[in-house]
């Protein structure tokens, strides 16, 4: 007869012997690893803090180290650059060349809804083909202008074109449309400066002033006076 | 015809409405055309020149809680969206003044976007002004221009006043409610 119970014993002992070496590979791994973490961990550890028996020359070479941090932060303020948005104003340019016939409104709500859908840079091509074209119509619509004015003799036409002149840095002319603006109507605010600044532009920066100091006394116009102080102060050229 | 007439003639008034509110515009008669496109805003809407144009009379006329509306629809064009952000950063700073300034809200810590509206340069100088007492009024000095001022108010409890002083003159006034 077989002896099943002692049978049984040497299996079981033939497997754990079989097992053994695994075992102890896997175990002293897992330490190995373990040890190397927490050895890691302690050397981190010693670098940033300081020892509590110290005498006051190591408490001294800490500080600079201190003094070194908080330097780094007060410089790293003035970097931090706030976002300024800028406001688009391309519809004025826009608005001004276009003249309002039905047909042409028509037109434009088409091209707008078709807008939609599309990827961003073919609406940016398109809409660069535009401006080209507006500026074209932005000369004619001047010269229009230019014309309305003759017909009319309307103040608020000179005085846009002598600012539009002004713009353009044809003070001559920006001169010429301011006078004629406040020959029509001397109640202007911003014809008056526009013509003072163009004569200062001309060279005629005494008569500039002296005609401002009038239209002051006269109007007691505040965006008259802040023109007169910054010219006199030579912040205006 | 007769429906091709009606729309010829809507459509003219409609340009007309648009010419009329773009000639007050050129005359910088801001808060004229914010309330003409106002009245015309149903019919314009989804016309993002007269939407634009509406906006910017009524930020310039200081009437900056009109700019809500505008603020969502300016969505279908990347001038439009620009325009939207710039407007939405200045309703927000208006309210948060609001908030500060009536209820004594701390923004030390508040980091946004600046523009170069008169409001969001108030807010701007208000902010650095950090923890303080509340007072009646600031006197708050331009850091680009020393000779301009901004006194910053509260009216009757509920208006927001910005007087802008230049050489201790009083140029322009602004009021927010």
């Amino acid at each position: 007869m077989l002896n099943i119970i002692e049978l049984e014993k040497q299996w079981m002992r033939y497997k754990i012997k079989s097992y053994l070496p695994h075992f102890t590979i896997l175990m002293s791994l897992l330490i190995i690893t373990l040890v190397s973490f927490l050895f890691l961990d302690t050397k981190q550890q010693r670098v940033p803090v300081p020892e509590q028996n110290t005498s006051l020359p190591a408490v001294k070479k800490v500080l600079p180290l201190a003094k070194a941090k908080t330097q780094v932060k007060t410089q790293e303020k003035p970097k931090e650059k706030q976002l300024k948005l800028q406001p688009s104003l391309n519809f004025e340019y826009a608005l001004q060349n276009t003249q309002y016939s039905p047909q042409k409104v028509v037109k434009k709500e088409k091209t707008r809804v078709k807008e939609v859908p599309k990827k961003a840079p073919k609406i940016l091509v398109k809409e660069s083909v535009k401006i080209h074209i507006q500026k074209k119509d932005a000369k004619q619509d001047f010269q229009k202008i230019i014309q309305r004015f003759q017909n009319s003799n309307d103040p608020h036409l000179s005085l846009f074109i002598a600012k539009k002149f002004y713009e353009q840095k044809n003070y001559q002319e920006a001169y010429n449309y301011a006078l004629a603006t406040n020959k029509i109507d001397n109640k202007i605010d911003e014809s008056w400066i526009v013509f003072c600044k163009a004569l200062v532009h001309l060279g005629k920066k005494k008569f500039a002033i002296k005609v401002l100091k009038d239209y002051i006394h006269a109007s007691q116009s505040t965006a008259a006076s802040i023109l007169l102080s910054d010219i006199q102060s030579g912040k205006f050229r | 015809m007769k429906i091709l007439f009606l729309l010829l003639l809507g459509l003219s008034l409609h340009a007309s409405v648009k010419q009329k509110m773009f000639h007050l515009y050129q005359q910088k008669n801001f808060a004229a055309v914010c309330n003409k496109g106002l009245q015309a805003f149903s019919k314009n809407m989804h016309d993002e020149e007269f939407l634009s144009m509406y906006a910017f009379s009524c930020l310039y006329a200081d009437y900056v809680d009109r700019l809500a509306v505008p603020i969502t629809i300016m969505k279908h064009s990347q001038e439009a969206r620009a325009n939207a952000a710039y407007f939405s950063v200045i309703l927000m700073q208006k309210k948060l003044l609001f908030h500060a300034l009536l209820d004594n809200y701390d923004l030390t810590n508040l980091k946004l976007p600046t523009t170069d509206y008169i409001l969001s340069k108030v807010f701007d100088l208000y902010l650095k002004l950090g923890q303080h007492t509340p007072k009646k009024y600031y006197i708050l000095q331009d850091p680009d221009d020393k000779k301009l001022t901004y006194k910053l108010s509260i009216q009757k409890g509920d208006k927001v006043i910005i007087e802008e002083f230049y050489n201790k003159h009083s140029v322009k006034r602004h009021t927010y409610w």
